[in-house]
């Protein structure tokens, strides 16, 4: 019996680029991915203004030494830590609904992979600026620091950026992972990531710290330098972005 | 035969219970179904697994001659929302409305406007603090704007008011006149969507116990009311679905009746009524009495 022959067959339409439609749709609600943010640090940056703005009226020696202390300011980092999270919801809201929307989940993930780096890749750009605009007016008038940071060298504004888009990337990475791995194991699968890659963290810390390397590694790093150090991060970025894949290609739409 | 999806011997599996048992069948071209069966009964399961939702853990299943999963050529022509369908949080109806254009080729959204208009639907407020009724609607929308080939509607009238049940109801049959589809209508509300059915599934305990023409259906059974003597003598050593008495009264609901078998029955003195695509399903999906007591 072959009935296979005289199944309807696919209907000859256009076939919508799911991939832009899954991009599309991590932006259709510019409150939660831009303006909401955006408010956030527009927040974190005026409280750290204030303070800067204290310290400047209140020390005796008029800040002098401020511009010193703010260059290792952590302000910064909030955005990073911020991007993590921001991945891992972007998928946890998103996921089930697109697959309602009967999006494949490898067209949804690389739509989702790209409005991450595009995301990045954004606030990167934003960070750039700012650090220049901080660099021309001598850390906002006050000597402070957010944007210009020590952490990222001072190979110029365009070397800055390009490490900031880095960074993002790996805590985007980050993000992918446990977000692929939430949405398929839910609170499990993000409680045994953590684990992991602590004890990664700890492991290689333990290794470092055991076989007596750190001067070899710090020497590793300052060879290399700022420009040679940060692209390593691409590897694990590539890693997130496999395991990510590998773990939401047979997640399901259970809720 | 024409079908648009074939199902082979699926079944699903979580843990030790079959949510989906064995179950095969085919949907045809241009055909109004009806997913029917009790909460739990393994619909949502069997949609989800003909949408590539979710991985069957035995069997076949083809849509538009392929395996749905993964296959984006076949997803796209398919829409199902879901009862409990998750919505991204900071959504509102509007977020979904123009985002359902991205993904369905056949996208109308002039015909979605006139459905959010008609059903009164809000679209600036959080899908989130939307009524029951009003997530419903949502879903309804997208289904019937989607017009797609194949589209699933999982509990449409949950939280619905009557108007709006009319009116899904009168869109529906307006709409797939002029656009021939294939629709799945999975409910435990039978009685509201049996004028609508062509054809009936019901699924019970995840196994598939009816595959029939709803006009078929309807004339399987019938029920007998007389006193109760008179019943008992005509029920002896037929296949009884379900027999009721108050007093010297009884009903009974028995298997399809010949021509002759029903003048005997009113040469009996007993009144022959018509059983309800509902009451059938009830009959049949029905915990039975022994089983009733041993919960």
């Amino acid at each position: 019996m072959s009935t296979a022959a005289t199944a309807v067959a696919i209907p000859a339409t256009a076939h919508p680029n799911r991939v832009l439609a899954v991009f599309k749709l991590h932006f259709v609600n510019p409150v939660t991915v831009a303006w909401m943010p955006l408010g956030i640090y527009g927040l974190i940056f005026a409280m750290n203004w204030l303070i800067w703005l204290i310290i400047s009226v209140s020390a005796s020696d008029g800040g002098d030494g401020m511009s010193e202390g703010t260059t290792w300011s952590g302000a910064s980092m909030f955005i990073f830590v911020w991007l993590l999270v921001i991945a891992v919801q972007a998928m946890n809201r998103t996921f089930h609904f697109a697959l309602g929307f009967g999006a494949t989940r490898r067209d949804y993930y690389l739509g989702t992979l790209a409005a991450l780096v595009l995301s990045a890749a954004g606030w990167a750009i934003l960070f750039g600026i700012l650090g220049m605009i901080e660099d021309a007016t001598d850390g906002w008038g006050l000597g402070g620091h957010m944007f210009a940071s020590v952490y990222f060298g001072d190979d110029g504004p365009l070397a800055r950026t390009w490490y900031v888009f880095l960074l993002m990337l790996f805590f985007t990475a980050l993000g992918l992972v446990a977000g692929s791995l939430f949405v398929r194991w839910r609170t499990l699968g993000l409680i045994a990531f953590f684990a992991v890659f602590g004890l990664l963290v700890i492991g290689g810390i333990a290794w470092i710290a055991l076989t007596n390397s750190w001067a070899a590694v710090g020497s590793f790093f300052v060879t290399l330098g700022f420009a040679g150090s940060y692209p390593l991060l691409l590897v694990p970025i590539a890693i997130g972005a496999l395991l990510g894949y590998v773990a939401l290609r047979r997640a399901t739409a259970r809720s | 035969m024409n079908a648009v999806a074939r199902v082979t011997g699926v079944t699903k599996r979580y843990g030790s219970l079959n949510a989906v048992d064995d179950v095969s069948f085919e949907l045809e071209a241009g055909r109004v179904y009806g997913l029917l069966g009790r909460n739990g009964a393994g619909k949502t399961t069997l949609m989800s697994l003909l949408t590539g939702q979710d991985f069957a853990s035995e069997g076949r299943i083809e849509v538009f001659g392929r395996t749905p999963v993964e296959h984006a050529g076949v997803l796209d022509q398919l829409c199902f929302i879901r009862e409990s369908q998750r919505y991204p949080d900071d959504f509102e109806p509007r977020h979904v409305l123009r985002s359902a254009q991205w993904f369905f080729p056949n996208w109308d959204a002039e015909f979605a406007q006139q459905l959010v208009e008609e059903f009164r639907l809000p679209v600036k407020r959080k899908i989130k603090k939307l009524s029951r009724g009003q997530l419903s609607a949502v879903g309804v929308i997208v289904g019937l704007a989607s017009r797609a080939p194949l589209t699933f509607f999982d509990e449409p009238y949950l939280g619905l008011d009557a108007s709006a049940r009319q009116l899904f109801y009168d869109r529906l049959l307006a709409d797939i006149a002029q656009r021939p589809r294939t629709v799945v209508l999975s409910t435990h509300l039978i009685d509201e969507v049996a004028d609508l059915l062509e054809h009936v599934l019901v699924i019970d305990r995840g196994r598939l116990i009816v595959d029939a023409d709803a006009e078929e259906l309807r004339g399987t059974a019938a029920a007998l009311v007389g006193p109760a003597a008179a019943v008992d003598a005509f029920i002896a050593g037929r296949e009884v679905l379900h027999r009721d008495g108050i007093g010297g009264l009884a009903t009974a609901t028995v298997g399809r009746l010949t021509e002759a078998e029903r003048a005997e029955a009113a040469a009996a003195g007993l009144e022959l009524a018509p059983v309800s695509l509902q009451q059938l399903v009830v009959r049949l999906t029905g915990a039975t009495e022994s089983e009733a007591s041993n919960r």
